[in-house]
């Protein structure tokens, strides 16, 4: 289910210490990098699930990403409805390039998110 | 500018009790050297969402001080995740930046016209002015 150009955009993620696609209750779909830090990435992705609708509410449109900036890391979040795409780099890595890169990224991971939309429809169904 | 954010206690709890109050008027001045082209509102608030000050729109400061709360501690107490030191919110139409000083939040509110790393300093520069009188409040 992932594309060849999700997979090609990785290299190009200078820093990056672990990725993790979610969907909005944490379970993973997609991993890449250290699995060390997996479970912390997967907690934090679910909390972004959970106040991106708040963000929602502050007037200024959709949430599109949060980028937190922690004493030993820079984990970045973006919304992929019905998923979150959530990185995990050093802390000193250069989180401009990783923000360049997340439009393909998100892009990339279209097909995938359609699949999920079309389970969550069905299982809405049944 | 920062330092006159704090005033000698006028009205101290007992006497000589040297208690630290913030001067209200000497808020919006600081927070105001954070607002240029492009952003919208800067506002000090504390951990419950409710705004010591702002500068900017005014109208649109308090419902962004008790977001900025929420979001900051649904972030901040992540186990293992150390301390987190600034948030930066994209959306589709605007901007937040969000950062810790002493007990207290500032967020800064602005349209996608002004860079990330603009904002981040703004936020930064803001610590850095009213970090050490924050610290103070109360004692």
């Amino acid at each position: 289910m992932t594309s060849k150009t999700f997979q090609s955009l990785l290299p190009r993620l200078v820093g990056l210490k672990t990725l993790l696609v979610c969907d909005g209750e944490g379970a993973i779909l997609l991993r890449a990098g250290d699995s060390g830090s997996e479970l912390r990435l997967q907690r934090l992705s679910a909390t972004f699930a959970q106040t991106t609708e708040h963000t929602g509410k502050l007037g200024l449109g959709k949430n599109r990403h949060i980028t937190a900036f922690y004493e030993d890391a820079i984990i970045v979040h973006a919304s992929c409805l019905p998923l979150v795409l959530s990185l995990m780099v050093d802390a000193d890595a250069n989180v401009g390039l990783i923000l360049d890169e997340l439009p393909q990224l998100v892009a990339a991971l279209a097909p995938l998110q359609q699949h999920v939309e079309r389970l969550n429809t069905q299982s809405g169904r049944d | 500018r920062a330092s006159s954010a704090t005033a000698a206690p006028r009205r101290p709890f007992g006497e000589g009790s040297g208690m630290s109050l913030l001067d209200p008027k000497a808020l919006p001045e600081v927070l105001g050297e954070a607002v240029s082209p492009g952003v919208r509102v800067v506002t000090l608030l504390n951990r419950s969402g409710l705004q010591l000050g702002s500068a900017g729109n005014n109208a649109a400061a308090a419902t962004i001080a008790a977001i900025a709360s929420k979001v900051w501690q649904s972030h901040e107490k992540v186990d293992d995740a150390g301390a987190l030191g600034c948030l930066l919110i994209e959306c589709s139409e605007g901007r937040l930046a969000i950062k810790s000083i002493a007990s207290f939040l500032v967020a800064c509110c602005a349209d996608a016209s002004v860079p990330f790393g603009a904002l981040k300093s703004k936020v930064e520069m803001l610590h850095a002015s009213l970090q050490w009188p924050l610290q103070h409040i109360g004692q």
